[in-house]
């Protein structure tokens, strides 16, 4: 009886604990609106604009639900994504890149926010590639939140000055730095080897060798005369030159902990995307000031950009006008200011004042407008942004190989891409 | 009904409760049965489907003959796989068993502190594979790890340095798996030799056998049972082996540790070719089946042969 009584007590509270959840989300359906937002933000500066995100909607009304999915670098959200598409379960926003974007169009579920596109005039408040990047036949179907930069190269300035080096202007200037600080015993590059760390080096010296006309029709039209070309072989050959300026035992080790090797002053450089910054900056050392920032250094300059966005879907749980809030709002400066202050790229609109950010975000903002306006913007294959992921992946596989095969020269690595790429490009397109 | 309802009393309760105790087992297996049937038997034949078709980003129904098959063949990195699950499959299982056997064999010599011993050789396995890969990352790092510490004591010159060598990478691997499941086939083992009647080795003790001869010819035959547990157990850990080389190499250095299960999840949910992914799962499976069909057959027609006599 006393155990049964007990049940009771407790169903009781169960139930009125049940109702007054349920009475808070009356209340919150009386708000303007909820919006799911499926992302793979979950860890430090990231996942606190998330809140940041969150809080303003709700200053607004709206209701933003943060599924955040974390691990593999966004492979499991992508996972969850196909998941509760296949459930009937679509959120509302979900963070996609590049061509992906395009690919999701095709299966009718995308939304159309051409509404707040307008209202905001994204057409001139955008850069135009990334415009037309969260596009689908002319509609916008997702919302860019931030621009990193792909090509740079870090360095320790005093480690420099040690081994007697200086700062490198070209190609070989640049290799005349690298072998000093070998003969100083300083390990000159930190490279952990790992695929996606070799491609982004890749991206780098690609662009640096070649310039953006070279880069667009290989990397984004997948030209099999610009894949197989002698510059692409130069790039290759390039990469050795790097690989050898690596220390062999690094292999498997992060990015992050490579840059930490160059804030301590262990390794003399890395090529890495600017979210390196959150690592300097994490190690007590001020990006531009003790850890230098230059655009990697070649021929030719460019800007090899990566854009996080997140592509709206018709989606049964949320609101439209959530979804248009969430669009929005991500788009405001004042967003933009505290976003891309934390997460180390730049505003990807224009209009917003860059006061208070670092030396290489003000750099990086000014390489961008000269790029812009020399047609030298570029979308990163390494990050995603310029093919979908079965076509990043043979190119991958390619650079994988020639990095840690070394008998395998450069003119058969073009042409090995070529050829593979195609093949990949032909699977994707059913 | 109507015949029963005359004897009706004491005996009806009984037939009753007959078939119940017949039915409820079967009654109570349905579940079971129904979940395997469709997670198991379902989704083979949904993957299998999805081999025949051009499906990428999501599953599609558009079929497209064995397309997969032939793309999946002209590709370096499958061939990589399967030859690094060759090799990483033939040493696994042979050295499994080696070591397995040597230590349950040196373990049934009535030792001391046998029980600590066994507690030892067993505790690998209670780690998760995903710790193995990461401790041994550690101490096969050359910079950090074994190589490190013995040149630190003064063999200046000694050199270990597989775990960054695409030709060597995978032994690595062989050696961490190795280290996590030997102590488990030593603890099969060790229970087949103690099932052995003692009243044979006597015999045959008596008869004038030596120890190495007994071994041979009595216990390590009888322990056949063992054998083809032990076989099968390794073999599917090694055709599934996944999160080892995760993390222990993540693949690298560059593909060259890949086994056909990081192929297989690569291509199906990061790169978006699903049904290339599911090409490869077809062909593990196949593997699985093939690997396993001989010993079935070889046992079962054992067993058949053993009861005739």
């Amino acid at each position: 009886m006393r155990n049964r009584s007990i049940f009771r007590k407790s169903v009781t509270i169960g139930l009125s604990i049940a109702a007054m959840t349920a009475g808070s989300a009356a209340m919150a359906a009386q708000n303007k609106g909820t919006v799911s937002v499926l992302n793979w933000w979950t860890s430090g500066s990231e996942a606190k604009s998330m809140n940041v995100l969150q809080q303003m909607l709700a200053n607004e009304g709206y209701k933003m639900v943060n599924d955040a999915v974390s691990g593999g670098g966004g492979s499991n959200a992508r996972t969850v994504l196909k998941s509760r598409i296949q459930s009937n379960n679509l959120p509302g926003a979900a963070q996609i890149k590049g061509p992906e974007i395009q690919q999701w169009c095709t299966t009718g579920l995308t939304m159309n926010i051409d509404k707040v596109a307008k209202s905001q005039h994204w057409s001139k408040i955008l850069p135009g590639p990334v415009a037309k990047g969260m596009q689908c036949d002319g509609h916008y179907v997702a919302v860019p939140f931030n621009l990193h930069r792909i090509n740079w190269l870090w360095i320790n300035k005093s480690v420099l000055k040690k081994a007697g080096a200086k700062m490198p202007t070209d190609w070989d200037s640049l290799v005349a730095a690298l072998e000093k600080l070998k003969k100083a015993g300083i390990t000159p590059i930190a490279g952990g080897g790992d695929t996606w760390q070799v491609a982004t080096e890749f991206d780098a010296i690609a662009i640096a060798t070649g310039g953006a006309d070279f880069y667009r029709k290989a990397f984004v039209d997948l030209d099999p005369d610009a894949l197989s070309s002698d510059t692409m072989a130069k790039v290759f050959k390039r990469l050795r030159t790097i690989e050898q300026y690596e220390d062999p035992n690094g292999q498997g080790l992060s990015w992050n902990h490579d840059t930490g090797l160059v804030v301590q002053g262990k390794a003399g450089m890395q090529i890495m995307g600017d979210w390196a910054k959150g690592e300097i900056t994490n190690d007590n050392a001020t990006p531009g000031k003790q850890i230098a920032c230059m655009a990697f250094p070649g021929e030719h300059s460019g800007f090899v950009y990566n854009t996080d966005s997140f592509e709206m879907f018709k989606s049964a749980h949320s609101d439209k006008s959530a979804q248009y809030a969430f669009a929005r709002t991500a788009l405001s400066p004042k967003f933009q200011r505290k976003f891309n202050m934390a997460k180390g790229s730049i505003p990807v609109r224009e209009g917003v004042s860059l006061k208070g950010f670092d030396a290489c975000a003000k750099q990086s903002k000014k390489d961008f407008t000269a790029a812009e306006k020399n047609n030298a913007l570029v979308p990163s294959f390494s990050q995603d942004m310029a093919e979908n992921g079965a076509v990043k992946g043979a190119i991958f596989d390619v650079i994988a190989k020639f990095y840690n095969n070394k008998n395998m020269s450069p003119e058969d690595a073009a042409k090995e891409m070529a050829s593979q790429a195609k093949q990949a490009k032909m699977m994707s397109q059913t | 009904m109507a015949e029963s309802s005359p004897r009706a009393g004491k005996i009806a309760a009984t037939p009753w409760r007959r078939r119940l105790d017949r039915w409820l087992p079967k009654v109570s297996l349905v579940p079971s049965g129904l979940a395997s049937l469709i997670f198991v038997y379902g989704f083979i034949a949904w993957t299998i489907w999805l081999s025949l078709t051009n499906s990428t980003l999501l599953p599609t129904n558009n079929f497209a003959g064995l397309r997969q098959y032939k793309v999946l063949f002209q590709l370096d990195i499958w061939w990589v796989s399967v030859a690094n699950l060759a090799i990483f499959g033939i040493l696994y299982v042979a050295i499994c068993l080696a070591i397995g056997l040597f230590l349950a064999i040196m373990l049934d010599q009535k030792i001391r502190a046998e029980g600590w011993l066994r507690t030892i050789y067993l505790y690998p396995l209670a780690l998760s594979l995903v710790v193995t890969g990461v401790v041994w990352k550690w101490l096969l790092n050359p910079s950090l790890g074994l190589q490190h510490f013995v040149q630190s004591l003064g063999w200046t010159g000694f050199s270990f340095d597989w775990l960054i060598n695409p030709h060597m990478a995978i032994y690595t691997v062989v050696i961490a798996a190795v280290w996590q499941a030997s102590g488990f086939v030593t603890a099969l083992f060790l229970a087949g030799l103690r099932g052995i009647d003692s009243s044979i080795i006597k015999a045959a003790q008596i008869d004038g056998a030596s120890l190495p001869r007994v071994y041979l010819s009595i216990i390590i035959p009888s322990l056949r049972p063992v054998f083809f547990s032990a076989i099968i157990l390794l073999v599917s850990l090694a055709i599934k082996s996944f999160d080892l080389v995760i993390a222990l190499t993540n693949g690298g250095p560059g593909y060259s540790t890949w086994l056909p299960a990081i192929f297989m999840y690569d291509f199906g949910f990061n790169r978006g070719q699903i049904g290339l992914g599911a090409a490869a799962a077809t062909l593990m499976m196949a593997a699985v089946a093939l690997a396993m069909l001989p010993m079935l057959i070889a046992e079962l027609k054992e067993r058949r042969d053993g009861r005739s006599h």
